[in-house]
């Protein structure tokens, strides 16, 4: 009943699936290392938190290099997914070469932020540092990595849930390099918060990509629903986890710690409307025969237009909004654009991976 | 002889009672203070985990006003040596205007402090005291030297990190530039 051949090898499929626990892991640790940063305050390198994320990236890394391992020695077809030859040697499939790679550079800076440490403290309020620049950017590639794996499957129902659910976790854990890159492009602009347009860009890029590679209306919408899952699990979780482990490790509170889901304030919440809204519109393009880019850059220019409001609304952030809006909007609409042809790459990527069968078949 | 012997033990007793308000603030961590002058008399010493302050290194400030905090509320504006009035950031620090609401410090709940937070800037910043209670408002001034940052200059500390992004931003560049017709070429169909 198969519609499609079996042209990817199930390590891939396993793989995709362990960078979406591995990554799911190191968001959790991420958030959590966030909430105890401001309610409980100390930390070293040893912190549950911290433990997380290096068992997330952990997970990144070792399955990346047993994909590329099997690919290279591993019995049965070659794989359809586009792969480079590494060292004369190894197979890769892109996905997962882009994946080690955003382990190995984890890894590094990882290492590097241990001595920033050491020399400075742990201080993190001063701003970005130059190793949890390098961090964010590290952590980013593994996020596109994890979408790249999936997007290259989307065979079976699991599978394009499997997407969802790597979109909903991407959504929210792209915050931190877009803000990063954001702050350090954008700080000059008057009036304008450089986050709102990091955040605008993040949610604009990824929900174009949703409309652009899967083309109907029920993937957006779903993303919506996977985000909502992982921001509320984790403003559940994150809370709870900090204040259970203060009292383990016999840490006081600050006096002021809220003891608040700082998880909601560092990504929209009222991001799954737009999906959702998202939604509606290719469900209204499909029938009448809209262009799909132009929902695309439609749907950016809302996740723009929403990220504004939304920090113009809780008055967290120092910005003049009508400005900030104005920019957010445009951003949110370029970055749709960029989505989109984002998307056609990657679905270039899964009609190579099907067109190849025969050849790795004959071969 | 029960009034010679109750006397030392009402020192004593006096004594072990008294000594947890009297005690410096986080001993062994505590590695210098300085006394702030308040308008009212009443002055503050300020307590630092790590003397000379360095730029960018973090430290633990204890703020304990004589008398305790008891009743009072202290403010701090922390002027950096460029002149920003929020000169020391923090992620959670509650504000009041530009000065800091102190809290309690997290491991001396006695008195007053700020844990793991730095000074970012090199030079001479000046600490803007303000303590608050029935009484009325007394104000003070600590002007507090932050020298050379530990480490090698920011500058190379950057360059070090961003070098290897310079390129895999070139790759992508080119990649992109490459997939220009079949970016463009993309069918236009809702076909998913």
């Amino acid at each position: 009943m198969s519609p499609e051949p079996s042209h990817i090898p199930r390590r891939e499929v396993t793989g995709a699936w362990f960078l979406l626990l591995g990554y799911a892991t190191l968001l959790t640790g991420m958030v959590w290392d966030g909430q105890w940063h401001g309610d409980v305050g100390p930390d070293n390198f040893w912190t549950a938190p911290h433990l997380f994320l290096y068992t997330g990236t952990g997970i990144i890394g070792l399955t990346c290099l047993i994909v590329v391992l099997l690919s290279t020695w591993g019995s049965g077809p070659a794989t359809g997914t586009p792969s480079v030859t590494v060292f004369r040697t190894f197979r890769a499939p892109w996905p997962f070469l882009v994946g080690g790679l955003g382990a190995s550079a984890n890894l590094l800076y990882a290492g590097s932020d241990l001595w920033w440490h050491e020399v400075y403290g742990f201080d993190i309020a001063a701003g970005a540092t130059p190793s949890h620049f390098g961090l964010g950017l590290s952590i980013q590639v593994e996020i596109f990595a994890m979408i790249m794996a999936f997007a290259v499957l989307r065979r079976t129902r699991s599978e394009r849930w499997g997407l969802a659910l790597a979109v909903g976790l991407a959504t929210l854990g792209s915050t931190s390099a877009f803000n990063m890159v954001s702050e350090l492009l954008f700080q000059w602009l008057p009036g304008i918060a450089p986050r709102v347009l990091g955040l605008a860009a993040a949610a604009a890029l990824i929900l174009s990509l949703v409309v652009g590679l899967t083309r109907s209306w029920h993937w957006p919408a779903a993303t919506g629903l996977t985000f909502v899952l992982v921001q509320g699990g984790l403003a559940l979780f994150a809370p709870a986890a900090t204040r259970w482990y203060a009292e383990a490790i016999g840490q006081p509170m600050r006096d002021y710690a809220a003891n608040l889901p700082q998880v909601l304030i560092g990504f929209p919440p009222t991001y799954p409307l737009v999906a959702l809204l998202a939604g509606v519109m290719t469900a209204w393009a499909v029938r009448r025969g809209v262009h799909p880019v132009r929902i695309a850059v439609a749907a950016g220019a809302l996740a723009g237009v929403n990220t504004a409001l939304f920090y113009g609304g809780i008055g967290i952030m120092e910005m003049n909004l009508p400005l900030t809006l104005v920019a957010a909007t445009a951003l949110g609409a370029g970055m749709g654009s960029l989505g989109w042809q984002s998307a056609v790459l990657l679905r270039r990527f899964r009609e190579r991976a099907a067109a190849s069968v025969p050849q790795a078949v004959i071969a | 002889m029960k009034r010679a012997l109750l006397i030392p033990a009402a020192v004593v007793t006096l004594l072990t009672l008294a000594g947890p308000a009297a005690a410096a603030p986080l001993p062994g961590e505590i590695v210098h203070t300085e006394t702030v002058s308040m308008s009212d008399g009443t002055p503050i010493t300020v307590g630092f985990t790590e003397w000379p302050i360095r730029a960018l290194q973090s430290l633990d400030f204890t703020f304990q006003p004589a008398g305790g905090i008891g009743g009072r509320t202290g403010l701090v504006t922390t002027v950096s040596p460029s002149g920003d009035r929020r000169g020391l950031k923090g992620i959670v620090l509650q504000r009041r205007d530009d000065a800091i609401v102190l809290p309690r410090h997290p491991r001396a709940a006695q008195v007053w402090g700020l844990d793991v937070v730095s000074l970012p800037e090199e030079g001479t910043w000046r600490f803007e005291f303000a303590v608050e209670n029935a009484g009325g408002t007394s104000t003070g001034v600590l002007p507090i030297q932050a020298i050379e940052q530990p480490g090698p200059p920011l500058g190379l500390s950057w360059t070090v990190a961003l070098a290897p992004w310079a390129p895999v931003v070139a790759l992508v560049a080119v990649g992109w530039i490459r997939t220009r017709a079949i970016r463009r070429g993309a069918k236009p169909g809702w076909s998913g």
